[in-house]
């Protein structure tokens, strides 16, 4: 990139928000189709039970009702509803273990059967003469209950309720002998919540079988082309036979990564030949789709004097719920991070997978890094404690940088901006004047905290990072690029389109995106996994590189000149000695289809890209607190994120993104609570219930990001999907322990745990 | 759970005294609607299943603030929002400024008013706690005659008001605050938008050091908005000290009668209430002596 950059790097408008601003934009549940009915689930009232006796009749008989699904109706065939296993490249994640309805059921809120109706009401009053019969059985919630002799069995194959084992496949040196060689020794329990995330879209889904038995599927999945292998499995019906569309997605956040509304409603609409439509209430997204992994991670930390880290040991449970879907993945990649952000020698990691009869857990922004951030954080600051070193100092001396090994370690670093992002961030929030002069009597006392974290971009190697892009030039000048890239709200059409728009000479808003369609849409692995800009943006430098040379040697023909003299830029072709000598890329692209001389062809650029290196992201950050030690109520004062982001695309996409994981953060450290009673029935299945922080809540931030591009990523850029959420909740956890002693083992850090802590700590308790 | 709700006549009728008779000659069968911030939702839910809905949105003369003859009169269809911005609530009735303050968001102050926040009967509303310790009355019409509630014989149990069918709330009125009184209400939440796992809310009458009367409610912590009299007559009559002020929260914690639920438990609540009821004490007195925080 000799010249300054035109268009990547700018502070543009998103192309999507317009739409979204007018309320034009069109989500799945815009769709309607001639004769479309309305399905209705009914679920569960028990969190384990046989369906003993089912009887559809008199639903089955209400004017208007056109079917009522059981599960006689769905295929006898298990499947998973996650779509991350089938990427990895080593298969030993996979587990299928559940029918599109299943007997027994296995949490309260899990669908029994359904309706489609000629319209909602009917369908929703169908569901209430449906008459089934549960034989109650024993259930567990707990994924420590879980895995005791004797526990109520969650699934028949798996013993003590453990569905899968997993070790740590890059474990190094003895870790027995590297806590002997240390001169402290931290160790901890950590146990993280279901959090739900809330996009404001919950599951929907139209389905659609024409005269052929060819099926459209209108959802927001985050994988149009994984989501429709994995319904083709689950019905035994051909990808070629499936047209997945993905239209605007009302926020993803990992939720959409699995199957959620669509098997049900796509067997509604086999059964009655009509185009059926399946809106989840609230409550069912609440109770019905996937959320974040609970874990229990004891965490083992063994350190020198010096503060040299020697030994790091994590043994794991991870809570699936009720179905496995991703939960294998997700707890790979938990000990991943764990064990791979520092530099220590001697690691081990294991982890049981278990099963409870609780919501199944699944993909969630992080997916496990945040809640292994969680425990490994607050570990690292309790060592520091003990050794007496400040905590930004361990951090600095032990984390990996550039040219060491990443958490895959077959990856080198390529790039690691985190010492600078620590200094970035400490300045910002006065790290070392607050921290020597904070408040530490009286009822309201401030402390400042930190975390650091790294994420990668896509999932390379484990998996297959496999993507396409296809660029073609219009008459106009303008052009339409078809990618992966389904918008969900991170802004990624902006992203592409500026990409794209910088790699041709164009202007971004000349950019016409489109995504999402299996029909049209060459393959793409999704829009998860912060991927999204590092591997897709690859394929989109690469496509529009293509269609540039074209452009550049068409212009030389029509200016008598050599492609290598021209160069093309905002919009125009010229000659890089005389820049205002030229012609327009309209006139170019207008030569290349009204020709009339024998010489057309459309400019077009295409690329097929396979990741073949991952360059994660790094970020540090600072969070300042008061607590009020008689209420224990925490309150976040200040978050300054410092992220290591290779090169903005557009700045103001990178900051909404790190904005709004310091609110999810916020609401997974201190709120939100999955709250399940004794009888395992949900009991936060609404925005009432359940809260998340809103505007009200946000505390001053400041998001820096620290920009030095790298060589592997589109124009330098790294990812920041994910990154964002993984240390906002032990940054808080760390900045309470700096204001008050307390150290909190349990998500979320409610007044009611903080003030227990406190009560303890007064009573002469340990402080942790 | 439905995302529609279930079909229901709407009338609007243009005098309370034809909502009064509609309410009447439906009985249990009609809901009269304010904002209908609580009570849509609760049709959606299947908690409720009116068939007929009687908006008093039309009905003229609901919707002032007023003082009149010292006393200050709120119609049924005044909003939070409304009663938010105004002065003579905010200078004179500060506990009841800060209770709708501190409600919710800026959407839902919007729509909801301070009557049917009232009606909703929770023992978590902000506003009960609040009008409880100013003296509050509502005013209340039927087909046949008016008669005044006073707010502490509103709420029978949870969801459940002393309205008889065809009742209908037409206005709270507050006495004007005494002289040398001063007002205050706390709340503890989970996010800035709550309802309160705990609210209090005191007013105090001083002469000097000392309370000359005092009036203590605590919300979310029984089946419904509660005095608490032994905190009451733990400072009535005396010095207000830190021994008095925590003799006070001690007997409120007493009081308190609190359950766990979702949004807390029964033991934190427990020891909140006393906590708040201290602090708003102290807020309370230094108002009533003219100072402020
Ligand atoms: C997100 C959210 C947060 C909230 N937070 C709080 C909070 O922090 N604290 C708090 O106290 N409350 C809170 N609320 C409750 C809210 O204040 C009440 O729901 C609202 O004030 C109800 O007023 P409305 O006018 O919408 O009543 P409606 O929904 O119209 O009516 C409610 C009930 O009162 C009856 N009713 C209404 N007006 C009359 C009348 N004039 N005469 C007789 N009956 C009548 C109706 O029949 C119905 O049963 C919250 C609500 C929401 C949605």
């Amino acid at each position: 990139m000799a010249s300054e950059l035109a268009v990547v790097g700018k502070r543009l408008t998103r192309p999507d928000v317009a739409a979204k601003a007018t309320g034009s934009a069109l989500y799945t549940t815009d769709m309607t189709l001639p004769g479309m009915l309305t399905a209705a689930v009914l679920r569960s009232p028990h969190a384990h039970a046989r369906i003993v006796k089912i009887d559809t009749s008199r639903a089955a008989k209400l004017p208007g009702v056109m079917a009522v699904l059981t599960t006689r109706d769905v295929p006898d065939k298990l499947f998973n509803m996650g779509t991350s296993e089938l990427l990895i490249i080593k298969k030993e994640h996979l587990i299928a273990d559940q029918h599109v309805l299943n007997n027994p059921v296995r949490y309260a809120g899990e669908a029994v059967a359904a309706v489609a109706a000629v319209d909602e009401a009917t369908a929703q009053a169908a569901l209430e003469l449906i008459e089934v019969e549960y034989e109650v059985l024993p259930a567990v919630f707990d994924p420590l209950e879980a895995i005791k002799p004797g526990a109520p069995r969650v699934h028949d194959f798996a013993g003590n309720n453990i569905a899968q084992h997993l070790s740590h496949p890059y474990v190094s040196g003895d870790v027995e002998k590297g806590f002997r060689e240390s001169d402290a020794v931290i160790e901890g329990t950590f146990t993280t919540s279901k959090q739900k995330t809330a996009p404001l879209e919950p599951a929907s889904c139209v389905a659609s079988f024409d005269a052929n038995g060819r099926v459209t599927v209108w959802s927001p999945a985050q994988r149009p082309f994984l989501a429709r292998r994995r319904l083709g499995e689950a019905f035994d019906i051909p990808e070629g036979k499936i047209r997945w569309i993905t239209p605007l997605i009302g926020g993803g956040f990992g939720n959409g990564a699995s199957l959620r509304a669509e098997p049900i409603c796509v067997a509604l609409a086999q059964k009655t030949r009509r185009p059926v439509k399946l809106e989840y209430s609230r409550e069912e997204q609440f109770v019905a789709t996937e959320t974040r992994t609970r874990f229990v991670q004891m965490v083992k930390l063994g350190v020198k004097k010096d503060g040299t880290m020697i030994a790091l040991q994590t043994r794991v449970i991870a809570d699936a719920g009720a179905y496995f879907s991703a939960t294998g993945s997700i707890t790979g990649v938990n000990m991943a991070y764990l064990l791979g952000l520092y530099r220590v020698p001697n690691t081990a990691g294991q982890a049981d997978i278990v099963y409870t009869n609780t919501t199944p857990s699944g993909a969630v922004r992080g997916y496990g890094n945040p809640e292994g951030m969680f425990a490994l954080e607050q570990v690292v600051d309790m060592a520091a404690e003990k050794i007496g070193m400040d905590p930004m100092e361990l951090r600095l001396k032990n984390h990996r940088t550039t040219g060491e090994p990443s958490r895959s370690p077959s990856i080198t670093i390529e790039s690691c901006r985190l010492a600078e992002c620590m200094q970035l961030g400490a300045e910002k929030i006065g790290w070392k004047e607050k921290r020597a002069t904070r408040n530490k009597a009286g009822i309201k006392r401030r402390g400042l905290g930190m975390a650091v974290t790294t994420h990668n971009a896509g999932s390379f190697p484990r998996m297959l990072d496999y993507t396409n892009a296809t660029i073609k030039l219009n008459e106009d000048g303008s052009a339409n690029l078809t990618a992966g890239c389904c918008e969900l709200g991170q802004g990624i059409t902006g992203v592409v389109s500026q990409i794209a728009a910088e790699a041709l000479g164009m202007h971004a808003q000349d950019i016409v995106v489109y995504a999402g369609d299996t029909d049209v849409n060459e393959f793409d692995a999704g829009c998860v996994g912060s991927r999204a800009t590092y591997n897709i943006g690859n394929a989109v430098v690469r496509a529009a590189s293509e269609a540039k040379q074209k452009l550049l040697e068409r212009a030389a023909k029509m200016l008598e000149a050599e492609p290598g003299e021209l160069e093309a830029r905002e919009g125009r072709v010229f000659f890089k000695v005389a820049p205002d000598k030229g012609i327009t890329i309209a006139e170019v692209a207008k030569d290349a289809i009204y020709n009339f001389k024998g010489d057309a062809g459309q400019i077009s650029g295409h690329c097929s890209w396979e990741a073949k290196w991952n360059t994660p992201a790094f970020e540090a950050v600072f969070a300042e607190v008061e607590v009020d030690t008689e209420t224990g109520e925490v309150r976040v004062i200040k978050v300054a994120q410092a992220h290591d982001i290779g090169r903005a695309i557009n700045p103001l996409t990178v900051e909404g993104q790190l904005e709004g994981s310091i609110m999810q953060g916020m609401g997974w450290a201190l709120t939100e609570d999955f709250a399940v009673n004794s009888k395992g029935i949900l009991e936060s299945d609404n925005f009432t219930s359940y809260k998340i922080p809103s505007s009200m809540d946000i505390p001053e931030t400041e998001v820096l990001l620290v920009e030095y591009p790298i060589e592997s990523g589109p124009f330098g850029a790294k990812s920041v999907g994910e990154c964002g959420v993984n240390a906002i909740a032990p940054a808080i956890a760390n900045a309470i322990s700096d204001a008050t002693g307390i150290r909190l083992f349990e998500l979320p850090m409610n007044p009611e745990r903080v003030l227990h802590a406190l009560h303890r700590k007064e009573a002469g308790g340990l402080s942790y | 759970m439905p995302r529609v709700l279930q079909p229901f006549e709407y009338l609007e009728p243009r005098s309370a005294a034809e909502a009064t008779r509609i309410l009447a000659d439906y009985g249990t069968r009609a809901k009269a609607m304010a904002g209908g911030v609580d009570l849509l939702p609760r049709i959606r839910q299947r908690k409720i299943c009116p068939e007929v809905i009687v908006s008093i949105q039309n009905i003229p003369g609901l919707d002032s603030i007023k003082e009149e003859r010292g006393q200050l009169r709120i119609g049924a269809l005044v909003t939070l929002h409304t009663a938010e911005l105004d002065r003579l609530i905010k200078e004179r009735y500060t506990a009841l400024h800060e209770a709708v303050h501190h409600l919710a968001s800026v959407q839902v102050k919007t729509m909801a008013t301070l009557v049917g926040n009232l009606c909703v009967a929770t023992p978590a509303s902000d506003m009960a706690a609040a009008l409880f310790v100013l003296g509050a009355s509502l005013v209340v019409v039927s087909p046949d005659k008016e008669r005044a509630i006073p707010i502490e014989q509103f709420f029978l149990k949870p969801g459940q008001t002393a309205l008889q069918p065809g009742e209908l709330v037409t206005e709270i009125v507050v006495p004007a605050p005494a002289p040398d009184s001063g007002s205050a209400f706390l709340k503890l939440v989970r996010t800035a938008a709550d309802i309160a796992k705990v609210n209090a809310a005191v007013c105090l009458t001083v002469d000097g050091d000392a309370c000359k009367e005092a009036r203590i409610a605590l919300g979310s912590v029984a089946p419904t908005t509660i005095r608490a009299p032994r905190a009451e007559a733990a400072i009535k009559g005396q010095k207000l000290t830190g021994d008095t002020i925590q003799a006070a929260a001690r007997a409120a914690e007493a009081e308190s009668r609190p359950i766990t639920d979702v949004r807390s438990n029964a033991d934190y609540r427990r020891e909140m209430s006393g906590l708040l009821v201290g602090r708003a004490i102290k807020i309370a007195f230094q108002r009533a002596r003219g100072q402020h925080e």
